[in-house]
């Protein structure tokens, strides 16, 4: 008997996928931490405008407030919109694809065409329109998020599960007499799981994206510290041109956005490298 | 004459493809107008080269798929009309590829024991347990091997898991579907083997599919000869081999590879296309290759005569020595 | 071929019906009374009927739609809360500085980015297609915000060599000064959503090219002793570009999303900076209507693209 190795010890010879798994963990401890490491940061402080220093790494802004602590307390706000729209686009998502995928009818048909119309849609004027509407708190936002999420992610697990629907053990397992429920649920899925799964680090990348995007238009909870306000406080008050220049401001919640976004995609490519060690001919 | 076990009559099945500029459909025409019966305890080897059906046969025999015409007579009845829970039970397929044909993300115990459980043969998942040991067992297997995933064993021991599966329902009929094919030849030899013992063990009765003849000489008691979806000869083993009557199966036998030299034969190649199983030939399906070929044949579509006791054959070639046929 | 065509056009006028009907509705759903906009609580209640009643906000909401598509139909999307002003008109005055900034970013897209992912392709593995991984796959993630800060400080804030918003000087100046001011007001907007967008037509042409030349034909006319970059011309990108028509239709799509972002931190006056400045002044049917134009645009697009692809690809072509 040959043994090959796990997903474990494959996944962590690989560079991308660790240093992706780092950045992730660090962010994430900052925002966990928050608590203990800073003050929530509210009204008024009596150092505006200073650069960094040991008491403020990140400098403070035009409040006077603690850079730092809005940063650390805006990954808690980016963790949050991020598992709660991966969960909204998850549990529409994931069972539209396996449905469209398997069944062969029409109602495969009619979810493949509601997803393909909801992919040519431009997605960032959607979220607009509609978050105007069902107004800015955090909750919202992310649900938002999610509902135009779905269909992308319908769509690779579909993909996936037509491959799956082909293969012999599928075949067998129709011979046997399982139901199809369980064949969808349960053989299909296991197997889809690995591209699902890669698909789900890009939403959670997405999603602070957008995230960001909609909290800079304005369109956010003003009430959250999210590294989109604190841009949008920011670009108000002129941060960005001003002089003398608060580089600090909008330099620190920026990198990491970039860095959450970078992160999550280098963890989505380590996971599909480990999965599919024979595609990986880079 | 004994019952038959398993009816098969004038079974066709036709897939539809692809729409030409005027959205008609061709159709590929798989199997048409089989007929043949099956009995108890027998080891009935179906032959054939891709194309010629034989898959096919297997998947609607087992109600994989929807035939396009005919009947499969088990029990008594149509076994297309009404529910398929009995036939799950019955009849059970054991397939090609040992790579393919087990879920990589499922254990090999947990495998062989979920047919236990959906059907409800077990009460609870200990003794689904202690009935999956006895089936790895059973097909030579080790009872610790249940914890371990696909790909941790090697290609024989798999078709041996694949086999331990389908046999969890206590099927009557296993259908082989090029079970050996895939393997390297020392180890089909150890597999054949094992379905022979199977068979004496458990009382089943095979269908077994290959296109490698000296695979189907070794394991069936009667033989089935398949073209282009149709019968082209029907008769035991031994009367196939002694007293071959369609150019097809002479073609078929030569290609055997014969080790010794003092045995071996000319060997027959067909020329000629194999013609596409949308557009068929008229008359025998067999002629555009057929070094037998008479003037005839082009036109004339040979029925399946039986032209002496249990030996079947569509061919011009008998048809003047008529007795009563199977059309 | 025909039945494909029929079948993308249906596509996309349900597309199109899809997104005007989702918009309809949710603005409709507002909490805020859309009545209240347009209605001045000041006036008195004969002015009051009368505003409504122009605004069509006096009768059933199922009426409400039908006139609504037939509007549409007319090319009518209403009258700005803000100003008064017919929607259709306030967008076709904003809708060619889109156009400018994306037929900008979509030439040097494909200049830079077709030759950048051939070179990718053909030194695979070594330095400069490692380089350009690593590129892409942060141009992609960056956040477009960010990217415009970072040029505003140091190429219009330090360096003092591009302005640092608007389309141009206000006041507008004549004929070539003109041109000359607006181009100039361009370059930071369009390296943004350039930076943004390249990557993506760099990687697909790379990995069509890779695909493309794996393929056997590739190594028939290499054994056949063709020089190597004729090949690679001839026969490998004809082949590839079919995909990168697909992506610069794509790109269209995503460019929209960009656009809004780029639009707003400069001040570009496009419709991408409408929909911000109709969110901020709750101006509800300008906002339904730019998006409108935009999903509309997006459709056409690639209703338009697939139609070409179809024509280059004998595959489809002959069904």
């Amino acid at each position: 008997m040959n043994t090959k190795r796990t997903f474990t010890q494959t996944f962590f010879r690989n560079r991308t996928a660790v240093i992706g798994l780092i950045g992730v963990v660090i962010i994430a401890a900052l925002g966990i931490l928050a608590p203990v490491l800073r003050e929530y940061p509210s009204g008024y402080g009596p150092d505006l405008y200073n650069p960094p220093s040991a008491k403020f790494p990140f400098g403070t802004d035009a409040l006077g407030l603690d850079v730092f602590a809005e940063v650390i307390y805006g990954s808690r706000t980016s963790f949050y919109v991020s598992l709660m729209a991966v969960a909204v686009a998850s549990l529409i998502g994931i069972p539209a694809g396996l449905i469209s995928g398997y069944y062969k009818g029409w109602i495969g048909e009619i979810i493949d065409s509601t997803v393909d119309i909801f992919l040519t849609l431009p997605v960032l004027p959607l979220m607009i329109v509609i978050a105007a509407i069902v107004g800015s708190s955090i909750t919202n936002v992310a649900i938002v998020i999610g509902l135009l999420a779905w269909p992308s992610l319908a769509r690779i697990t579909r993909n996936s599960t037509m491959k799956v629907t082909e293969m012999q053990y599928i075949e067998a397992a129709r011979s046997l007499g399982i139901p199809s429920g369980s064949i969808l649920f349960k053989h299909i899925f296991l197997n889809v799981a690995g591209p699902v799964l890669v698909n789900l680090t890009l939403v959670m990348a997405t999603a602070v994206l957008s995230e960001s995007g909609l909290s800079f238009l304005g369109l956010g909870d003003p009430s959250t510290w999210s590294w989109g306000t604190i841009l949008k406080k920011a670009w108000d008050t002129g941060a960005v041109i001003d002089t003398p220049n608060p580089w600090w401001w909008w330099l620190s919640p920026s990198l990491f956005i970039t860095m959450y976004v970078v992160c999550f995609n280098l963890l989505g490519t380590g996971i599909n490298d480990t999965l599919n060690p024979k595609n990986r001919e880079d | 004459m004994e019952a038959a076990f398993l009816e098969v009559k004038n079974l066709s099945k036709h897939f539809p493809i692809g729409s030409n500029l005027f959205g008609k459909k061709s159709l590929v025409h798989a199997i048409n107008n089989v007929s043949f019966n099956l009995y108890k305890s027998e080891t009935l080897g179906i032959v054939g080269e891709s194309g010629s059906g034989k898959s096919t046969l297997g998947r609607v025999i087992l109600k994989l798929t929807e035939p396009t015409a005919g009947e499969v007579i088990y029990k008594g009845r149509n076994i297309f009309v009404g529910s398929e829970a009995q036939i799950r039970r019955d009849m059970q397929m054991v397939f090609q590829d040992p790579y393919a044909s087990l879920n990589p993300r499922m254990k090999v115990g947990e495998a062989i024991a979920e047919p236990l459980l959906v059907h409800k043969l077990v009460s609870n998942k200990k003794q689904a347990r202690e009935k999956v040991i006895d089936l790895l067992q059973i097909v030579g297997l080790q009872p610790e091997m249940y914890n371990n995933y696909p790909h941790e064993f090697s290609g024989g021991q798999r078709q041996r898991i694949s086999i331990a599966r389908a046999l969890a329902l206590q099927p009557r009929l296993l259908i082989c579907d090029e079970a050996v094919s895939a393997l390297d030849v020392s180890v089909q030899a150890q597999i054949l083997n094992l379905f022979n013992k199977l068979k004496q063990d458990l009382d089943l009765t095979y269908l077994f599919i290959s296109h490698d003849l000296a695979v189907i000489k070794f394991i069936s008691t009667r033989i089935l000869i398949m073209y282009l979806g149709e019968v082209m000869e029907l008769a035991t083993t031994a009367e196939l081999f002694s007293n071959t009557l369609h150019p097809y199966t002479e073609a078929l036998i030569s290609a055997i590879p014969e080790p010794s030299t003092q045995r071996r034969k000319g060997r027959i190649i067909l020329e000629g296309d194999i013609p596409s199983a949308i557009n068929l030939p008229q008359g025998c399906k067999f002629q555009t290759r057929c070094f037998k070929a008479m003037p005839q044949c082009k036109t004339i579509h040979p029925p399946l005569l039986e032209t002496s006791p249990n030996h079947f054959v569509r061919c011009l070639l008998y048809s003047e020595q008529k007795k009563e046929g199977i059309e | 071929m025909t039945a494909y065509l029929t079948r993308r056009f249906l596509k996309g006028l349900l597309t199109i019906f899809v997104s005007v009907t989702i918009t309809f509705f949710i603005l409709r759903l507002m909490p805020a009374d859309p009545v209240l906009l347009v209605v001045d609580p000041k006036m008195g209640p004969e002015v009051q009927a009368a505003m409504k009643a122009k605004f069509g906000l006096d009768k059933p909401i199922g009426e409400q739609y039908i006139i609504f598509l037939g509007n549409l139909l007319k090319g009518d999307l209403g009258l700005s809360f803000k100003t008064r002003q017919p929607v259709m008109d306030v967008i076709l005055s904003k809708l060619p500085w889109t156009l400018l900034l994306m037929v900008i970013v979509i030439s040097f897209s494909m200049l830079v980015g077709v030759p950048v992912g051939v070179l990718a392709a053909k030194n695979r593995n070594k330095g400069f297609d490692r380089f350009i991984n690593t590129f892409t796959v942060f141009s992609i993630s960056i956040f477009i915000p960010f990217l415009s800060f970072a040029f505003l400080y140091f190429l219009a804030y330090s360096l003092k060599l591009f302005p640092t918003g608007g389309a141009y000087t206000p006041p507008p100046a004549k004929g070539m000064d003109y041109y000359i001011d607006v181009a100039r007001h361009a370059v930071l907007p369009s390296l943004t959503l350039f930076i943004n967008q390249v990557a993506a037509i760099i990687l697909y042409t790379r990995n069509s090219m890779l695909d493309v030349l794996k393929e056997d034909y590739i190594r028939t006319a290499y054994s056949k002793g063709w020089n190597e970059n004729y090949v690679t011309r001839v026969h490998g990108l004809k082949n590839a570009m079919i995909p990168t028509i697909t992506v610069m239709g794509l790109m269209i799509c995503s460019m929209v999303g960009g656009a809004v972002m780029t639009e707003t931190v400069y001040a570009w006056p496009g419709v991408g900076r409408l929909i911000y400045d109709s969110v901020s002044a709750l101006d509800y049917p300008v906002l339904q209507g730019a998006f409108l134009i935009l999903s509309a645009t997006v459709v056409v697009t690639s209703i338009l693209s697939d139609l070409v692809v179809a024509w280059l690809d004998p595959r489809i072509r002959l069904g």
